[in-house]
């Protein structure tokens, strides 16, 4: 498959592949999305509501 | 953009980590600089018809945050692990062919959403010559608005010559334009706080839930529909943690914190436009300075949207060696087009216009989250992603994948059955659920079942990482 690609391009995937699964969401990030995401516009819904 | 080859900045192939060299200010100033465009005004002056000021502010900037998260996890643990765009990242569920419905949905959203910014600035401009009086005998709306759009696509083209560095350099100068846009605000609730207290939306219901639940609505649709914005700007980030809060913040908090300026210009002064109701509360030189400010806006958001757009054409085989200046007229002649052609007539559709991208973006989203966190616990192949073998895991059913075909098409049925774009007319639970949500989690559930029951041959399991023979 990597031979029909371009050469910048196969070293690149190459160099994403040794890179792994690193850098994805972890507890930090789910709790800054579950506070502006999710808990943030639940008190602004209820807020809005009784304003 | 330090250490960014030419070649990765005007493609659509991964960056590189060493090459993602945007820490979290940096995103969040691009993504500000992406959102905070006039587009925040007429979003707020929509929900202005529907609901009071407080109200509106709740529901508007809780409905942009949920819509953000949405947008968020769809595109960007793929987009800022591989350094891809957003529709690179849609490969995985849609197959090797199929990514060009979302595809389509981008260029779709993108042209909108440009041609209503610049539109809307070409408009302003056209209300200050008249306000001041510089007007050139003869011309007048019909003939400066269609001008001013090509002007502004015509610097946009140049600006935009120099890939994604272009669009560094012009958010470092427009980035000011988010304080100026706080203290329009400021002015208008100072000046007006006793009138905007108590001012009441023209097109309320009588069902006071419905009019709230379509302010959260009408935020969801259109910080969702940014998801194309997201995965371009995403992928200069080294990874998904340090794009959370600028995501969060930079771009769903600020799109709500302007619009707020709409809701209170259209309840007050019935024009959300800075540059008409700032002459009111401040005389013609407060107008000059809205009038900056609206421009420099739009410029900084459309040469974004262009980028964005841009790159991702570059997935087509076809435009995949053509030259970054022939993309780039490509991709901006649908916008100028619109905005000579039918300025008057897109710009009084923007409602329906919302509601449509909702009907594509939130099945998309959910399809997207329950791929990359159900389906395949993370694991991507993002040699799958690019391969062009005819063997390539992509390959599902002539290149597309059903399961994604008909979760989207549930997810568009769901949205319409419970909102029509063109009326606003609702049905069943939408004043309680809104009709993203429902679209969205629907899509997710049947992109899941379909999968499973199709097995790993048309499936997404034959997606997963794959090694290299």
């Amino acid at each position: 498959m990597a031979d029909q690609l371009p050469t910048e391009l196969a070293r690149r995937i190459e160099a994403l592949e040794r890179q792994g699964g690193e850098g994805d969401l972890n507890l930090r990030s789910w709790f800054w999305l579950i506070l502006f995401g999710v808990a943030t516009p639940a008190a602004l819904l209820l807020w809005g509501w009784w304003a | 953009m330090v250490g960014l080859s030419a070649e990765a900045d005007k493609s659509a192939w991964p960056l590189l980590p060493a090459e993602r060299t945007w820490g979290a200010w940096r995103l969040a100033i691009a993504l500000g600089t992406a959102a905070a465009a006039t587009w925040c005004y007429i979003i707020g002056e929509y929900v202005g018809y529907y609901l009071n000021f407080l109200q509106g502010a709740a529901a508007l900037t809780a409905g942009s945050m949920i819509g953000m998260l949405l947008a968020f996890l769809a595109a960007a643990p793929i987009c800022a692990r591989f350094g891809i765009d957003s529709i690179a990242s849609t490969k995985p569920q849609f197959g090797a062919r199929g990514w060009i419905i979302p595809s389509a949905m981008q260029l779709i959203s993108i042209v909108g959403w440009n041609s209503l910014l610049l539109i809307f600035g070409a408009k302003s401009a056209t209300q200050l010559m008249l306000t001041l009086g510089v007007m050139p005998l003869g011309l007048g709306a019909r003939q400066i608005v269609p001008a001013a759009t090509l002007l502004a696509c015509a610097l946009i083209y140049l600006t935009l010559l120099r890939g994604a560095t272009g669009v560094t350099k012009i958010s470092n100068i427009l980035a000011a334009h988010v304080p100026i846009g706080c203290w329009m605000l400021y002015l208008l609730i100072s000046h007006r706080w006793p009138e905007l207290r108590v001012a009441q939306p023209t097109l309320a219901s009588p069902d006071r839930l419905w009019n709230y639940t379509t302010g959260v609505e009408i935020g969801i649709t259109a910080t969702m529909s940014w998801w194309p914005y997201i995965g371009a700007m995403i992928r200069m980030a080294p990874n998904a943690r340090t794009a959370v809060v600028p995501v969060m913040l930079g771009m769903g908090a600020a799109t709500a914190l302007l619009s707020l300026i709409g809701i209170a210009g259209i309840l007050v002064l019935k024009s959300s436009d800075p540059s008409q109701w700032l002459r009111t509360v401040g005389g013609p030189a407060y107008a000059i300075l809205a009038l900056v400010f609206v421009t420099a806006a739009n410029f900084g958001t459309a040469i974004t949207g262009i980028y964005s757009s841009a790159i991702g054409l570059r997935n087509f085989a076809a435009l995949e060696r053509v030259s970054w200046s022939t993309l780039l007229l490509i991709t901006i002649a649908p916008v100028a087009l619109v905005g000579a052609l039918i300025p008057e007539l897109f710009f009084s559709r923007f409602g329906a216009f919302l509601a449509f991208l909702g009907v594509g973006f939130a099945p998309l989203c959910g399809i997207q989250i329950a791929d990359y966190f159900v389906l395949r616990a993370r694991v991507v192949d993002i040699r799958a992603i690019y391969g062009r073998d005819p063997a390539s895991p992509h390959l599902t059913i002539a290149g597309f994948n059903p399961a994604a075909l008909l979760a989207l098409s549930l997810g568009c049925l769901v949205y319409l059955n419970l909102l029509n774009p063109l009326s606003y007319a609702s049905s069943g639970p939408y004043r309680f659920l809104t009709a993203s949500l429902p679209a969205a989690l629907c899509a997710a559930i049947c992109y899941v079942l379909v999968s499973k029951l199709l097995g790993p041959r048309t499936g997404t399991r034959l997606l997963q990482r794959r090694r290299p023979e």
